[in-house]
């Protein structure tokens, strides 16, 4: 047994060393494109990448994976090293950031000499890489925020479903006659809709913006916040909360966020295109989409953009920008759309059966698209992490009851004003 | 004459034995550990070289009330794990430690938690404080309502009071199998034939331990307690395997979570978050040093 | 009372005991493979359901079959944690041997200093490191960061065999001496089989730890067929969640590998205790 236990050893070890010989190098790569996604995805990304190869003959990509939780850590880290990718993904919201170091190469001119028309794209996204008359990458996605709502609870309730052109009072009515205590056991444990302070994108700014609050004025210099519109829209949301008592409270399902929706027990929740994929798991339920309720005001939703960027320190930009419009071009365009991760920058293809495809839910899927010309894009300014933090603490307390949100945002005013003060101050430096 | 040349052979072999370390100390450690003192002293985003601003960081981090409320957390997390793991954790290699029937189905169980990947293990603990459907909860409610008494009881993971010894709970119960593998090989060490004299000459199992069985597992106690201490000071994963990711009252932010987001959250500041770095050390080496010191009054080597 | 009675009633008493905890410490491991075997409806549903309604076996095979490469994955992982430990295992050994019963100067400094090294926490110190891998040291996109590394010691496994090693008997090694054995001949036939429990408890959390290691991987490696299985199971989650059952499923299989090692580990368990004769 003893000398048994030691031949398993070293003979593993050899095979652990035997395998450490085989490992194939990576090999030279002309190219270096850093994104995240699923195994699926990225596969598919290395799929349609053979195309791009196969014109542009001797050049090979490498696709360099790195998960969500870890990406922009990664990021750092090879940027830190001087040995980034060429080309990789990201949003508007670390712009400024980046632009701040130099960190990515302006697009407008290759952008001109390629006689590529950037009206073929969205323009929501095409603007937030707009910056000093530079473009900073070329979009690939353009998801906006909707309702989605379980359509079996609506018809079981007997509640109409939402129309195109419904009010904060026929959501409000809806969700009531929704918010259900099913057991009898005194709690509710079916619930109208679900508010949360954590995210501006899907679950506070267009009902701000829809009571005709704005977080920022000045072009992004000076803070809003504290206004009657302001305090408007997102009491609608508190009081959902705590005087209508349709959604949950902070300690209780709030918690479960998303997971309640899927699990049945939600009648609405605001949710991005991009959670599509997601949400065609669900099979026990019909579910659908509807546009954001019609505020005293308006009625937008938001908007957001991923692109495709060029580091600075790339050898080959050239190609680079070949790679880049490549990733927004037809095929990897249709591919996004199926795959039902987002609505593709590329307006022919967003509204083309690919991403419309009827055989697949939600049937009013159009909504997603024909909310993107009256959407609203978040105010990405220098600094816009750290506000954003300030602003969500701030609500926190309104959410949990702790304050009123008239106080939470008076509170929250001047935080905002000094943090935006800093980084403008630094920006202006540049 | 002949003892010094004997003492010499053992000084090389000593060196020789412990050049692989050394290289690796040299060769991996060293130099990162160099460069992070360097980044205190500057003001560094990754993106750009670092810029020396001497004291700057140092400054900031004493005037930072995020950074000692952050402080403050970990030290309840320090004080919470550490004793009440180790004392649960050698309670268990005790009994883990006889011949008894099934022991090693037992020994494995565990050891499960250990193994469990940390996504599996959030999930499961979130569900176990939920408010209203949560296993302690309805378990509270129930022994509560038999005692008569009406109590609206929290949701453990986000009051602001019981967030951090939610987690404290959480981690006790990941950690422990570790340290029982730990004190189990310890108490491998322990001669049977010293406890079962001891037995004969008529000592109570209280005397075995405190006599035999606790100096003979002193040193594995004593690495217990100094590598908890280490890990404990650098908490990091617990908070966010129960996700309260959105933790605005900052209740469960420790030094290590703020490091994080410092560096890597928002626009980096590796300098400042090196600063808080080189604190935290020192902090967890003054500790270490001062349970070195105590070592001798307690831990027993034949 | 009768000693034989009593001692039957005490192990009666411990057995209750672990009896009942092992169902508080078992319990998120059933509730790991219930959620592996249902649909990603069933696994949000809430209250939870204790065991699926249709046990979803489908799980499993995707994870072998999908773009994952779940196969390749485990051998990757194999490897790197099987080096990792190997390497761990000699150079910790070696030093520790050395820490605690040879005499040199700068002993006892060379063990504060190592102890030290645990004490920076790797959220910066990851950076430096990350550069001298891959610009210095050239191996961006290996597995050679994840393993290397170990061949040459960490502080925590220094400081655990350091610690056995101090609890050998002092005239086990003069007996030694007096035979004419050299440090080697000690170390290698005397402190190493004696060490056995320390030896494979620091094996087994080597092994542990490089198993489920996440950011090492999620750093260095950028093509997903060199990932290890722990951290390769991560591009599961997505940006929003994602499917639980199918990440459960894989977090299954990943334990599985090590809890078969722990299981194995026990059985030098059982040897040290026999082996305490030679002592005292």
């Amino acid at each position: 047994m003893e000398t048994l236990g030691r031949l398993a050893f070293v003979a593993l070890t050899v095979l652990a060393l035997a395998l450490a010989l085989m490992q194939s190098s990576s090999g030279e790569a002309s190219l270096r494109y850093m994104r995240w996604g699923t195994p699926g995805e990225l596969a598919a990304q290395r799929e349609l990448l053979r195309e791009f190869e196969a014109a542009h003959p001797g050049v090979r990509v490498r696709v360099e994976v790195a998960s969500w939780a870890e990406y922009w850590t990664k990021l750092y880290g090879s940027l830190a090293a001087n040995d980034a990718p060429d080309v990789f993904l990201m949003g508007g919201d670390r712009l400024h950031e980046f632009l701040l170091d130099g960190v990515l190469t302006d697009l407008a001119p290759l952008v001109a000499s390629s006689e590529l028309d950037l009206g073929l794209y969205y323009e929501n996204p095409v603007q937030i890489f707009q910056r000093e008359g530079g473009l900073w990458g070329l979009p690939r996605d353009c998801n906006t925020v909707a309702v989605i709502y379980n359509r079996t609870m609506f018809e079981r309730e007997g509640v109409p479903l939402p129309a195109g052109d419904w009010t904060w009072d026929g959501f409000l009515a809806a969700a009531q006659r929704l918010t259900r205590d099913i057991d009898g056991d005194g709690r509710t444990d079916q619930w109208g809709y679900l508010t949360f302070y954590n995210s501006q994108e899907t679950r506070f700014a267009a009902w701000a913006w829809n009571a005709g609050a704005e977080f920022l004025g000045a072009g992004g210099r000076l803070a809003t916040v504290n206004t009657p519109e302001m305090v408007r829209g997102l009491s609608f949301l508190t009081d959902l909360i705590s005087v209508h008592r349709v959604a949950p409270d902070m300690g209780g399902d709030a918690q479960l966020d998303a997971q309640l929706f899927l699990s049945g027990r939600l009648a609405m929740i605001t949710e991005g295109s991009w959670r599509l994929r997601e949400f065609r798991t669900i099979s026990q339920f019909e579910w659908d989409v509807a546009p954001m309720p019609r505020g005293p005001v308006r009625q937008v939703t938001s908007v957001n953009g991923l692109a495709n960027v060029i580091w600075s320190g790339s050898d080959n930009p050239a190609l680079a920008w070949e790679l880049v419009r490549f990733l927004s071009s037809e095929p990897c365009q249709v591919a996004l759309a199926r795959g039902g991760t987002s609505i593709p920058a590329l307006r022919s293809v967003a509204e083309s059966e690919a991403f419309l495809d009827p055989s697949r839910p939600p049937a009013n899927v159009r909504v997603f698209i024909d909310a993107i010309p009256t959407a609203h894009a978040l105010d990405y300014t220098p600094g816009f992490h750290a506000w954003d933090v300030a602003l969500q603490a701030a609500l926190e307390r309104a959410w949990r009851g702790q304050t009123s949100v008239a106080d939470a945002l008076a509170a929250a005013q001047p935080a905002i004003q000094r943090i935006l003060d800093e980084a403008w101050a630094e920006w202006d430096a540049r | 004459m002949k003892t010094s040349r004997l003492a010499r052979a053992e000084m090389l072999w000593g060196y020789l034995f412990t050049a692989p370390a050394i290289v690796g100390l040299v060769l991996f450690t060293a130099g990162p550990i160099v460069a992070v003192v360097r980044y205190s002293f500057c003001e560094y985003n990754m993106l750009r070289p670092p810029e020396w601003t001497g004291f700057a960081n140092y400054e900031r981090l004493w005037a930072d009330p995020l950074f000692w409320k952050a402080l403050r957390n970990t030290l309840i997390y320090v004080a919470g794990t550490v004793p009440l793991g180790i004392a649960l954790a050698l309670a268990f290699a005790l009994l883990l430690d006889r011949s008894l029937r099934g022991i090693k189905l037992f020994r494995t169980i565990f050891f499960l938690p250990v193994v469990s990947p940390v996504v599996a293990v959030g999930l499961i603990w979130s569900w176990i404080y939920q408010r209203d459907t949560g296993l302690l909860n309805l378990a509270l409610g129930k022994m509560l309502g038999a005692a008569g008494i009406e109590a609206t009881l929290p949701a453990w993971t986000v009051n602001e009071h019981t967030a951090i010894w939610a987690v404290v709970l959480m981690a006790i119960w990941k950690g422990l199998g570790y340290n029982i593998v730990i004190l189990l090989a310890g108490l491998q060490e322990v001669p049977r034939d010293l406890a079962e004299a001891a037995e004969i000459d008529g000592a109570g199992p209280w005397q075995r331990f405190r006599h035999v069985t606790l100096p003979m597992l002193s040193p594995t106690l004593f690495f217990v307690a100094v590598i908890a201490t280490i890990g404990g000071f650098q908490v990091f994963e617990p908070a966010y395997m129960l996700r309260v990711a959105e933790d605005y009252n900052f209740s469960v932010h420790t030094v290590v979570w703020h490091i994080y987001e410092t560096a890597f959250i928002g626009r980096s500041q590796m300098g400042y978050a090196s600063a808080m770095g080189v604190v935290l050390a020192l902090i967890i080496f003054a500790l270490t040093a001062v349970q070195l010191a105590v070592q001798r009054r307690w831990v027993h080597f034949r | 009372m009768n000693p034989r009675v009593r001692r039957r009633l005490s192990d009666a008493a411990a057995w209750s005991v672990l009896a009942v905890s092992s169902v508080a410490m078992a319990a998120p491991f059933l509730w790991m493979l219930a959620t592996s075997l249902k649909t990603p409806e069933e696994a949000a549903a809430v209250p939870p359901t204790l065991w699926p309604r249709e046990p979803q076996w489908e799980n499993f095979r995707v994870l072998f079959t999908s773009e994952l490469h779940a196969g390749r994955m485990f051998l990757n992982s194999f490897q790197v944690a099987w080096l990792a430990t190997a390497g761990t295992l000699l150079s910790c050994s070696m030093a520790a041997f050395a820490l605690a019963r040879l005499r040199f100067p700068g002993r006892n400094l060379l063990f504060v200093v190592f102890l030290a090294t645990l004490m920076i926490p790797w959220q910066v110190t990851w950076i430096p490191v990350y550069v001298l891998m891959t610009r210095g040291l050239g191996w961006k996109d290996t597995l050679l960061p994840l393993w290397v590394p170990a061949l040459f010691g960490n502080g925590f496994g220094i400081f655990l065999l350091r610690q056995f090693f101090l609890g050998l008997p002092k005239d086990l090694e003069n007996a030694a001496v007096i035979d004419g054995c050299t440090p080697l001949g000690i170390y290698w036939r005397i402190a190493l089989p004696l060490a056995k429990p320390a030896l494979v408890t620091l094996g087994v959390f080597t092994f542990l730890w490089s198993w489920n290691d996440l950011l090492g991987p999620l750093i260095y490696l950028t093509s997903l067929e060199k990932f290890p299985l722990t951290a390769g199971l991560t591009f599961l989650q997505g940006q929003h969640g994602g499917n639980w059952p199918l990440q459960m499923a894989g977090a299954l299989i990943a334990t599985v590998p090590v809890v078969a090692l722990y299981l194995l580990a026990q059985e030098a368990f059982v040897k040290g205790i026999t082996m305490t004769g030679l002592k005292g």
